[in-house]
């Protein structure tokens, strides 16, 4: 066979290899590796040319537990298991929105220890995504030390969170009017030396991963998205500030005491998979800083009232509940709608990564088969999140 | 920050018949009720009008009202945010139960692809002028619309 070399058509149109389509998932290795909370219940379709990718069907669905379903049978409540079951450390996440919409609709007070104590909270549990993602980001560029010191990482931010919920992961902390349990437990003496420690860890990962030049050429250009492309795709969380817009919600429509709180919104120029990373890297310091400020006050105040006494009973108006957080991959907001009596009308999550994984397409097309699984692994894609 | 007024909001789209639910807090999201035929229209004048700039679409879905209700059956529920005024709208957009099909919003923000599709495969609304309508979540021999209250179930399950 003749092979025209000064051709500029692909390898494979040269040897007359029509495009090939490959399926990854969804119980792919590398993919369950990469939506860790989902086990692995996306699938794509690959369209390519060499390994060059043409175009990338996105399916969802496989986990199918009927969420909203299942939610919409029982007490307002009841579903409180199933909200935190949407991902391992950001559970909290999912039940503070849901909480903060139960809330709105029910007109309940929040005591103090309360707003603060799931501030520490979500903000313990951004720590602990954000190492997830990276850990899995380095295991699928097969950087394997890089990822051991993440997921240690993960562990520890694991067990931060269960010394102060009383066990993470599902602790079913967040409760409709309060929380569960205060810090007295565990979190109030050793929150300095953990700290410490995860300090540390990050400090490892940053010089072996994020600076490491392996690293950087393996992100730097890959599935790049615009600020523009970003919110017309629905993208929010960190895929959207590292493209270069500063959209936070715990700046920019505070809830909970955010605006009490200092910190910084990092913020990407490129929108490529390098700044992805390093504004995730940047949220991890940013959130052990806001730790450190909840966990200040939470100790000042000492023990005391950590639910509004009227949360025994729910008596919810009649009308809908809004309320929306910034999770560790972006916007998760619920929508309720009751009828004042009985079960709810409708719980409708807007979760962030059926958004998100929405936008892959938008991203990866034109990138390598090899740019597929990072780039999975650092947006989070949770695959429980996706369902319905 | 500053806020978006219920009364410029009713003022300006008065001949879209919208209907503005006061806000119980300033910074709440703004309730808009329109006619699911003028429910295109709107959005795409909340999100072009400097007023408003409301040029994210943060959540697209569906509330069924129940099968006694004929002419208010469905409500197709927009969720829009402007950064430029840090404001909230919620559009319940109104369909019938005979006629349960509005314009798709595609054409304003690509990511209501995804959302409409899940509207259409578990509520079964149709969205007119949708690139490709068909079911997201379920196989594509499934029969009927689950989330709808009036949904078969199975036996010995809630409900």
């Amino acid at each position: 066979m003749s092979v025209d070399l000064e051709s500029s058509d692909s390898l494979s149109a040269r040897l007359g290899f029509p495009e090939s389509a490959v399926e990854v998932g969804f119980s792919h290795p590398g993919v369950r590796h990469v939506t860790t909370a989902a086990g692995g219940s996306a699938s794509f379709l690959v369209h390519l040319d060499d390994d060059r990718i043409t175009d990338l069907e996105v399916d969802i669905g496989f986990g199918h537990r009927g969420f909203e379903f299942t939610c919409e049978q029982g007490e307002w409540l009841a579903a409180l298991p199933h909200v935190s079951r949407l991902g391992l450390a950001t559970g909290v996440m999912a039940e503070t929105a849901y909480c903060l919409a139960v809330e709105a609709l029910a007109g309940l007070p929040l005591p103090d220890r309360a707003i603060w104590g799931r501030m520490l909270v979500n903000e313990l549990a951004r720590i602990t995504d954000h190492a997830a993602r990276i850990g899995a980001l380095l295991n699928a560029i097969g950087l394997g030390d890089g990822a051991l010191v993440a997921h240690r990482m993960e562990t520890l931010g694991m067990r931060a969170l269960g010394a102060a919920t009383g066990g993470a992961p599902l602790d079913g902390y967040v409760v409709p009017g309060g929380v569960r349990c205060g810090l007295e437990g565990v979190l109030v003496e050793d929150w300095p030396e953990r700290r410490a420690v995860l300090e540390g860890e990050l400090a490892i990962l940053d010089r072996i991963a994020v600076k490491n030049p392996t690293v950087v050429r393996r992100l730097r250009d890959v599935a790049p998205l615009s600020a523009d492309d970003a919110i017309g795709w629905g993208v929010t969380g960190p895929a959207l500030r590292a493209a270069g817009a500063p959209l936070d919600l715990r700046r920019d429509r505070p809830y909970l005491a955010y605006g009490a709180l200092d910190f910084d919104v990092p913020v990407g120029e490129h929108g490529d998979g390098l700044d992805r990373l390093l504004v995730v890297v940047e949220e991890i310091r940013q959130s052990l800083g806001m730790v450190d400020q909840c966990h200040k006050l939470l100790t000042s105040l000492g023990p005391g009232e950590l639910r509004a006494a009227a949360s025994e009973t729910l008596h919810l108006a009649v009308g809908e509940g809004v309320a929306s957080v910034e999770a560790s991959t972006g916007e998760l907001g619920f929508l309720l709608a009751s009828d004042g009596e009985g079960p709810p009308r409708r719980v409708r999550c807007r979760a962030p990564s059926f958004y998100n994984a929405q936008a892959l397409p938008a991203m990866l097309v034109g990138d390598r088969l090899d740019d597929l699984l990072p780039t999975v692994a650092l947006l989070h894609i949770v695959g429980p999140e996706c369902d319905r | 920050m500053s806020r978006v007024e219920p009364n410029s909001i009713r003022a300006r789209h008065r001949d879209l018949e919208v209907e503005v639910a006061e806000p119980a807090r300033p910074d709440d999201e703004l309730r808009i009720a329109v006619p699911g035929p003028h429910a295109k229209a709107l959005l795409t004048r909340l999100v072009s009008e400097e007023e408003t700039a409301a040029r994210r679409l943060v959540d697209l879905t569906v509330i069924d009202r129940g099968p006694g209700r004929e002419d208010g059956r469905f409500e197709v529920v927009y969720r829009l945010h402007s950064s430029t005024h840090q404001a909230a709208f919620r559009i319940h957009a109104i369909l019938s139960a005979a006629d349960p099909s509005i314009e798709s919003a595609t054409a304003l923000w690509p990511g209501a692809a995804w959302p409409e599709r899940e509207a259409f495969d578990l509520f079964g609304i149709h969205f007119k002028g949708h690139p490709d309508l068909r079911r997201l979540l379920l196989e594509p021999g499934f029969d009927g619309a689950p989330l709808r209250r009036d949904a078969e179930r199975a036996e010995g399950r809630d409900g």
